[in-house]
């Protein structure tokens, strides 16, 4: 059995692997920000299903594709807001509103999907991204064509790997984030507002997770209802432990992830005798046993998960 | 707000009349007048309990008074939350730093305050400001360290660091020295008086007496909530002192029979422990208990008591040493093999160790032996079945009559009980039974006085009966009046053994508080 | 505008948490024919369409008990493992991989099927085992690791799923009919659930269900296990200092919920589908964690809770029959009243006061 690997099958696979992950790299992003105040999201899959419908109505609709993300983005900021308002202002169990926020995210977008779409027809498509190819990188062999060559998006985000970054660690408001969500009592002891900076990073975490499914819906075209996430956002919510909580660790996680999940696809083109479906668990069991290897150094914010009371109730 | 002191002629503080009660009764500060001159470091002195760190945290807008006025430069002064303080020029220190670890020592230092950059964080300014205070005033330390890495008193000079750096003119300090080695206090205390010299004024909460005669040029002492004395450093002793602080009033007790000499229930050797920070916090302690008697474990919170407890209970494992309950070795075995050789805990912290708040009484009652007969019915023996509702229904409203528990039922929540009840519900569990160690701690901290009576009373009674008891209890007039012997703890080691009837209560404070060593400690 | 004061409430009675849980009960048909209202449809025709759907009509009341069913095992062993506060998000992977096993057993005998009183009983058992071993990564990752159980209970999930995936695609699918389908050869007679109500798929699972959730009662409030589970997830310090091993209560509350998680699968696979299929994935193990809620995490109150729970799922798809709507307006309504129910809940332990 000859392996047939050529440029042109590593390129596209390559391409394959980034157009898989970045709606998850967003939605880590997000939850990096979120979770290092102190708030986790387990509805992550539920904004990613709302910021999809909504950026794939729009451009279906109105047919901007960028106008679309703005949408699924603000979309997104939405259910942050009452993510935000449940779990911090309510008290709620996080575990429970973000469970909540998803099934609300998974029957909104099945709704609207329904609503808008199913009068139509039976395979709607849209044109999603045209490619920006980046002069003289994109003409590297191999992977000059899949790696510079990507949409708007795409590009977006790296560039928001670098924002992220620099908002965490170099800007008042990252500083914020980190104090409120590892030492709530010393920051607002200074006259932090624990509660302000929680709600900020929140919606902001949920907007970049209606980006990555506003991505998700233009990169795949078409749109099946109730499965077009897949789960990638508990995925992305995984890829932040994964990554210890820093933004590029869980960033590249998700690429890291996307590879291993495309190895079956891989496989597949270039013929083996493991089954496809089989190698679709890879990526699951390696993230399982990469966890029990970086255990012991994994050190979660120290408030993440408890909501914060002043009088220490 | 104008921060030039130089000008002015008044005290930096004045606090007069400060009441503060707490719920369940406890009057924290009882009317309690403070004045803290302009570039003094003035001391304020008392036993644990006495409301020096309510008063200090009431002057940091941590909490706000019932009663009384502050004026700070004359102005007068409403603080709702620490920004108000801070922007007034007050800084303090915790006990407990709150310091983000895993931030650098500029970061933490710059928190909540705006950045000259606006939106980005300007690290190189701050570090240079940063690092012109610390040299400023003798607190070195590496503006870009995270906190983590830093040694506990590195840490306490980034605290330190973030009040003078939001130009604060009043530094309150609480307890500094506890997380100092002794080496390390000497070079503090010369940054406090670099610090007096600029022109700050200083408030040191303490209980240590030779750093009060030390650092300080006037000491204030309270006593129960209240201000026993305020006096200029140089004209007191610290026996005096020690006098002020302590309440002479030794309780009654009754039925106090003297105790004859019994077997070692137990037996404590070279014991060796460390904290959760890694720092020794027992150094070869060696002490024991026997069958009929009160040892009590005299000394300011933070000597060790409660890592010597710990071990004892089975909840720290010892670095080494041993201790022996009845002869057999119980060195870092789990409380499940301790209890089970007759050990029972009362522990300080009632809420957090001793009881299931959403329990109900009933439930709390069996936490112990909920699988062993007859609380549980078994097969063979050997296989716990069903807890038998009956038995544990009895149970309760034994233990409820016989112990005084004062609630709606045996069903109601331990959330809802007073602390006298609730120490009622523990000691209920804890000495039935006929334990033959009982390791005590605080028992009646937050009580009202008819609970404290009825605890001590227990107390005597189950030594009278023939139990071993070993009480850990910063109330030195209970423990004088309670114990057959005392060893005080400071510093990790046993600096006295003494019988209570033989010593003043100023002896045994001044051992306490580390200004005393007696000569055969064991 | 004046200040209010929130503060949390010092005991929050039984009495309360049930009149909010009843509330919840009642607030939720009326959201969704607020929804229905809101959409223009006749909230009287949809309030009838509800009754006939969920207790109005046998077949009505047949279908809520099918619904309701598979949601109590799976809502029940979450209420045992959130008392212990182990948080296990991975109910959907257990019983999956329940299902799994028992298809794997079933396939076994499919030429020669032993008795009925044989390979039910054997199958369900495997079930159980199979949910328990299933959580048994998650418990040790936790105990042992200190890993947060969230994570690897989802991440378990999709290795589940995906295997459920590959099984229905390979080695458990049926090859003797035409083309190729993810489904794995129908089950013989001999393992179908008995039915009980003649002229419905009504089985002897709601009977299993409910029983077992009077004995999980039985357990948690009368057996020493049961006490030591809800003693670390109330109070895991005091716990400890009384002598209660609590590594080894967390990896029995976590396994049992597995246990009854996978159960649940093969109670479903043998009731109602009678072979392995994609759909076996279906969700409902993320639904069980509101059931649970709404159940207060009481076995006695998951009966009532999952049961309404399927009535609303049944109740639904009757109002989209009668209304020609949309199968996804469930969804939403779902969706609609998950929230409300945790807002409710959350309200429920604060006093407001005027500051």
């Amino acid at each position: 059995m000859a392996m047939i690997v050529d440029a042109a099958s590593v390129s596209e696979l390559i391409a394959a692997i980034i157009a898989l992950s970045v709606p998850m790299a967003f939605a880590a992003l997000g939850e990096v920000i979120s979770e290092r105040a102190g708030v986790i999201n387990l509805g992550t899959e539920g904004v990613m299903l709302v910021g999809a419908i909504s950026a794939f109505s729009i451009s279906f609709f109105q047919h901007d594709n960028l106008f679309g993300v703005l949408v699924g983005g603000a979309c997104g900021a939405l259910m942050g807001l009452l993510l935000a308002f449940v779990s911090i202002s309510l008290r709620q169990d996080q575990v429970l509103s973000g469970l909540g926020i998803y099934f609300l995210g998974v029957g909104l977008s099945g709704f609207l999907y329904d609503i808008f779409f199913s009068q139509i027809g039976s395979t709607i498509r849209i044109s999603g991204l045209p490619e920006l190819p980046i002069p003289l990188l994109s003409q590297i062999p191999v992977i000059g064509d899949s790696l510079f060559s990507q949409d708007i998006i795409e590009y977006l985000a790296f560039v928001m790997l670098i924002l992220v970054v620099i908002l965490v660690g170099r800007t008042t408001f990252g500083l914020n984030i980190r104090a409120v969500g590892e030492n709530p009592s010393a920051a607002d002891t200074l006259g932090v507002s624990v509660t302000k900076i929680r709600y900020a990073a929140v919606i902001i975490g949920a907007t970049l997770a209606g980006v990555g499914g506003a991505y998700l819906a233009l990169s795949s075209h078409a749109f099946q209802a109730e499965n077009i996430t897949a789960g990638r956002g508990f995925i992305a919510v995984a890829m932040v432990y994964f990554g210890k909580w820093r933004p590029a660790r869980a960033f590249f996680g998700t690429f890291l992830f996307g590879a291993a999940y495309l190895l079956g696809a891989f496989f597949q083109v270039v013929g083996s005798i493991i089954p496809y479906y089989f190698l679709l668990m890879v990526p699951y069991i390696l993230t399982l046993v990469v966890l029990v290897g970086i255990a012991r150094g994994a050190r979660p914010p120290s408030a993440l998960g408890v909501p914060y009371n002043r009088e220490g109730g | 707000m104008s921060k030039d002191t130089k000008n002015q002629s008044g005290p930096a503080i004045v606090m007069q009349g400060i009441t503060k009660r707490f719920p369940g009764g406890v009057i924290a500060n009882d009317a309690v007048d403070f004045e803290l001159q302009v570039g003094e470091i003035h001391g304020l002195l008392g036993e644990n309990g006495a409301g020096k760190t309510t008063l200090m945290n009431i002057l940091y807008g941590l909490y706000q008074p019932d009663g009384g006025t502050i004026r700070v430069f004359g102005q007068p002064a409403v603080f709702g939350s620490p920004a108000d303080a801070i922007r007034s020029g007050i800084g303090m220190v915790h006990q407990h730093f709150k310091l983000v670890s895993d931030m650098t020592v500029t970061e933490n230092v710059v928190l909540g305050l705006k950045s000259p950059k606006g939106f980005l964080t300007d690290t190189s300014s701050a570090d240079t400001r940063i690092s012109a205070l610390a040299e400023q005033h003798g607190l070195q330390v590496d503006p870009k360290a995270q906190i983590w890495q830093l040694a506990v008193g590195q840490q306490q000079r980034v605290e330190i660091l973030k009040a003078l750096y939001r130009d604060a003119r009043i530094l309150i300090l609480d307890e500094p020295t506890s997380v100092l080695a002794p080496s390390e206090v000497k070079d503090f205390f010369k940054s406090l008086r670099g610090l007096r010299e600029s022109g700050i004024s200083i408030v040191l909460i303490t209980h240590k007496l030779d750093e009060v005669m030390d650092v300080t040029e006037r000491v204030t002492v309270l006593r129960k909530g209240r201000k026993v004395a305020t006096q200029s450093t140089g004209s007191v002793s610290q026996e005096s002192l020690a006098h002020m602080m302590i309440d002479e009033a030794i309780p009654a007790v009754a039925n106090k029979v003297t105790a004859p000499a019994h077997d070692v229930i137990l037996q404590v050797t070279g014991l060796r422990v460390f904290d959760d920070r890694g720092i020794e916090a027992l150094r070869g302690i060696s002490l024991e208990v026997r069958k009929g008697e009160i040892l009590g474990i005299a000394g300011v919170s933070g000597n060790g008591q409660r890592e010597l407890v710990e071990a004892l209970v089975g909840l720290r494992k010892p670095a080494s040493g041993s201790i022996a309950l009845a002869g057999k070795d119980v060195t870092g075995k789990a409380p499940r093999d301790i209890i089970d050789l007759g050990l029972a805990y009362v522990p300080e912290n009632r809420t957090e160790d001793a009881s299931v708040a959403d329990f109900r009484i009933d439930e709390n009652l069996i936490l112990k032996d909920f699988n062993k007969p007859p609380v549980c019915g078994m097969l063979a023996s050997k296989i716990p079945t069903f807890l038998n509702d009956r038995e544990i229904r009895s149970r309760a409203e034994q233990a409820m009559t016989q112990f005084g528990i004062r609630a709606t039922g045996i069903s109601a929540k331990a959330r809802s009980l007073s602390g006298g009840n609730l120490q009622r519900l523990i000691l209920a569990r804890e000495l039935s039974g006929s334990p033959m160690l009982i390791v005590v701690s605080q028992p009646t901290r937050g009580l009202d006085v008819a609970a404290t009576e009825y605890v001590r009373s227990l107390l005597i009674q189950q030594r009278n009966h023939g139990a071993a008891v070993l009480l850990v209890d910063e109330d030195l007039a209970e423990l004088i009046a309670l114990s057959d012997r005392i060893a005080v703890m400071y510093k990790g080691e046993t600096v006295g053994l003494l019988e209570p009837g033989q010593s003043s209560s100023e002896e045994i404070g001044l051992l306490m508080t580390g200004a005393k060593r007696m000569a055969a400690a064991a | 505008m004046a200040r209010l004061k929130v503060t949390a409430k010092l005991d929050v009675s039984r009495r309360s948490i049930l009149i909010i849980t009843l509330l919840a009960y009642v607030v939720s048909p009326l959201v969704v024919l607020g929804v229905l209202a809101a959409a223009g449809k006749s909230p009287l025709v949809a309030l009838d369409a509800l009754y006939r759907g969920t207790i109005g009509t046998t077949a009505g009341f047949a279908e809520t008990i099918v619904q309701g069913t598979p949601l109590m095992l799976l809502a029940l062993g979450l209420a045992i493992a959130f008392r212990g506060k182990v948080w296990n998000i991975g109910a959907e992977g257990q019983q999956v991989f329940g299902a799994i096993t028992v298809t794997w057993f079933v396939l076994l005998f499919l030429k020669d099927p032993l008795p009925a009183y044989v390979m039910i009983p054997v199958a369900l058992l495997l079930s159980f085992l199979g949910g328990a071993l299933f959580a048994t990564v998650p418990a040790l990752m936790k105990s042992r690791l200190g890993i947060n159980e969230i994570i690897t209970t989802i991440m378990m999930t999709y290795v589940a799923v995906e295997a459920l995936n590959w099984l229905v695609r390979g080695p458990f699918q049926d090859k003797t009919i035409p083309g190729s389908y993810p489904e794995s050869p129908i089950f013989p007679a001999q393992t179908a659930l008995p039915i009980i109500v003649p002229n419905t798929s009504v089985t002897i699972g709601i009977i299993i269900s409910v029983a077992l959730c009077i004995l999980v009662y039985y357990f948690l409030f009368r057996t020493p296990l049961g006490y030591s589970i809800r003693a670390v997830g109330f109070n895991p310090s005091a716990a400890r200092t009384s002598g209660i091993p609590v590594k080894r209560v967390i990896n029995s509350a976590m396994i049992l919920s597995g246990a009854l998680a996978g159960l649940g699968g093969g109670i479903y696979i043998l009731g109602v589908t009678h072979e392995l299929l994609p759909e076996q994935a279906s969700g409902i193990g993320y639904t069980a964690v509101v059931v649970s809620l709404l159940g207060n995490m009481h076995p006695l109150g998951v009966i009532f809770s999952s049961l309404f729970f399927g009535g609303l799922v049944s109740g639904m798809s009757s109002v989209e029959r009668a209304l020609q709507i949309p199968r996804t307006l469930s969804l939403l309504s779902q969706g609609i009243i998950i929230v409300l129910i945790l807002i409710i809940q959350a309200l429920a332990r604060y006093e407001i006061k005027r500051a």
